[in-house]
């Protein structure tokens, strides 16, 4: 039986070579697509965690306090935070809103109190500077919109006063630097000073948040790494202080990361229905072409069960040559993926936090569901012409015409 | 017990509203060992008599038996295990599998039947030897003459041992000279292993061959004649 559907295989090597084709094509680009998919996740948990840090540390009900001075606490948790995750990068930083005055006009803004050389320094200022030298002690960086606005330039002097302080509460400094946001909101009300300037400001040894980068975490499946010193800290710290991840600080990224997951698996479905549409069509035809043979074998005494059986096996030996040839293929690319790849159009993608390089990826648990999608679409294309099969008469089938 | 027996066999086929009888209250019985034509001009009915007998369709009326077993009761799939258990067919276009070698197709039934390889290719090989084309084992259908390609029908018929083989105008498609040396092998299987044969024809001079022939015109039995 298994010799007599490998030769029917090779009755038409074209359209068997066509269909099997079609489903190497299908597992291929299954494959490619959860790869692209989890690089893509990757490129944006990177740019995205690369500006939040992984885990941020606040006052407990921090939403719900009214007075601004009550988000605020000690700078030594930034300590004990160190001393709880080693070898992660830990920043303590001081928001909080202020008025920034320029040539006869004053606006509101959020004043961004950070840390010469750290985290966000690095990727706040020096990656979107656009004017000026930068972060400087006691000097202010503005966002664009906010200094064209304010008619301030670099090298003028900017008037910022802290409504509520518990330090001096206002001062002029001189602005060091300008940068372009991503977000228009942000560059509208950015101003950023560092640590210790803003602490004399607002208020003195305070943090409003601490922002922790873990070593060596560069995917998107690493999250549960994240979780896991999430809670070491959360325990360390106790009950006044909260620890979020970064999905938890940021949930519309969360969200837009999990809809585009059911995307991706509609879309995978689609392309499967599709290919065993047209896998159902090659299977129908050369089915088709053989009912007179099929009648004969019938004839001779083949039970419907075994003429079923008989074209099945075609089938399958069809879809698991091409099933292997696209899992190869498709495993091969992932394989070469995972080393970085370069980003098509990276210019246009960067707007929205896709970097230029990209790590590709893939789980057993996508590979297992694409096999499975493969197999379930083959069989389901045969399962026609396997019915039809078993239900053929067998003086009838012998005097088809056939092709 | 007969080998094959009916019992007021009638089958009228229908189709498009249209009925058309094409065998009227047959009556026969067939003995192990025979060597049987049927005979008849076209459209007699030769054809539809033959599928009955084999179990290959349903009459409308009267019965079938073959060794003791009511055929025309039985299941799809029981009519199928009876075929490949005990009825060999031979068919006019030869209806050869032609992506199998000639030994493989002389194996085909015996493959259905679930016998190992070897065991099957011995048989098939000894088939075709009795056909007088083992040499041709290896060879595609298309590789065969059809006077060839009609003696590898049989060697598949024969391989299974059957209790008897139809064979359904079997020289049809051949010249008188494939066809007569066909019959006359055919005959010698008869003589000499005790195969029992039920063809049918329309050419006379094959049927000086048969031992017993049976006439048949317009679905109706109208006359037998028994030779030795
Ligand atoms: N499937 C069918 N549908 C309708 N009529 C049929 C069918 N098969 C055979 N017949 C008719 O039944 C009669 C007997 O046909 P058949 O058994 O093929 O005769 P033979 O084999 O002797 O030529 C003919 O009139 C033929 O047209
Ligand atoms: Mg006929």
């Amino acid at each position: 039986m298994i010799l007599l559907a490998w030769r029917n295989l090779w009755r038409a090597p074209g359209r068997s070579l066509t269909t099997a084709g079609v489903v190497a094509l299908a597992t291929f680009v299954g494959l490619l697509t959860f790869t692209l998919f989890w690089a893509l996740l990757n490129g944006i948990f990177e740019t995205s965690t690369a500006k939040t840090g992984h885990l941020v540390v606040r006052v407990r009900g921090y939403a719900e306090k009214e007075a601004l001075a009550d988000r605020l606490f000690p700078a030594r948790v930034a300590d004990r935070v160190r001393r709880t995750l080693p070898g992660a990068e830990v920043e303590g930083v001081l928001g909080y809103p202020v008025l920034v005055a320029g040539e006869g006009r004053a606006l509101a803004a959020l004043l961004l109190g950070i840390e010469p050389g750290k985290r966000n320094d690095r990727e706040l200022i020096k990656r979107h500077l656009v004017g000026g030298a930068g972060l400087e002690e006691g000097g202010a960086v503005l966002g664009r919109t906010l200094a064209r606005r304010l008619k301030l330039a670099p090298g003028a002097a900017a008037y910022l006063f802290a409504p509520g302080s518990l330090g001096q509460g206002s001062g002029f400094l001189p602005v060091t630097g300008l940068v372009a946001l991503p977000e228009a909101r942000m560059e509208q009300n950015f101003v950023a000073t560092d640590l210790a300037t803003a602490q004399n400001l607002v208020a003195p040894g305070m943090l409003e948040r601490v922002e922790v980068t873990l070593p060596g975490i560069r995917r998107f499946a690493n999250r549960k790494l994240i979780e896991k010193a999430r809670a070491v800290l959360a325990a360390a710290l106790g009950p006044d202080y909260e620890v979020l991840r970064w999905d938890q600080a940021y949930p519309g990224m969360a969200t837009l990361l999990s809809v585009s997951q059911r995307w991706l698996y509609l879309f995978v479905g689609l392309f499967f229905l599709l290919a065993g549409l047209m896998v159902l069509n090659a299977l129908y035809l050369s089915f088709y072409e053989r009912i007179r043979e099929l009648g004969v074998i019938a004839a001779l005494g083949a039970t419907p069960a075994q003429l079923m059986r008989l074209v099945f096996l075609e089938a399958t030996l069809i879809a698991l040559l091409g099933i292997a040839v696209g899992t190869a293929l498709g495993l091969f690319t992932a394989g070469w993926m995972s080393h970085g790849f370069p980003m098509i159009a990276a210019e246009e993608y960067a707007q929205f936090g896709i970097p230029k390089t990209l790590y590709g990826e893939l789980h057993p648990g996508d590979v297992a569901a694409t096999l499975a999608f493969a197999l379930l679409t083959t069989w389901l294309a045969v399962l026609w012409p396997a019915y039809l099969a078993g239900r053929l008469e067998p003086v009838v089938a012998m005097r088809h015409a056939g092709a | 017990m007969a080998l094959v027996r009916t019992r007021n066999l009638t089958k009228i086929y229908r189709g498009d509203g249209v009925l058309t009888p094409a065998l009227t209250g047959v009556n026969l019985t067939i003995e192990a060992g025979e060597f049987t034509a049927i005979a008849g001009p076209s459209g007699s009915g030769k054809s539809t008599l033959l599928h009955l007998l084999g179990g290959l369709d349903l009459p409308t009326e009267g019965e079938v038996w073959l060794e003791g077993t009511r055929v025309d009761r039985l299941s799809r799939t029981a009519r199928a295990r009876l075929r490949l258990a005990k009825v060999g067919f031979v068919f006019q276009a030869y209806n050869l599998i032609p992506v199998l070698t000639a030994l493989e197709n002389a194996a085909l039934v015996l493959e259905l039947r679930g016998v190992p390889r070897r065991e099957r290719e011995t048989r098939a090989r000894a088939a075709l030897r009795a056909m007088g084309i083992e040499a041709l084992a290896d060879r595609r259908p298309n590789q065969l003459s059809g006077g060839q390609q009609q003696r590898v029908a049989v060697a598949r018929a024969l391989a299974a041992e059957p209790k008897i083989v139809l064979a359904d105008e079997p020289t049809a498609n051949l010249d008188s000279k494939n066809g007569l040396a066909l019959i006359e092998l055919m005959h010698r299987l008869n003589r000499e292993a005790g195969v029992t044969f039920l063809f049918s024809t329309h050419d006379p001079r094959l049927l000086a061959h048969a031992r017993r022939v049976i006439h048949l015109e317009d679905g109706r039995i109208v006359g037998e004649e028994r030779r030795e």
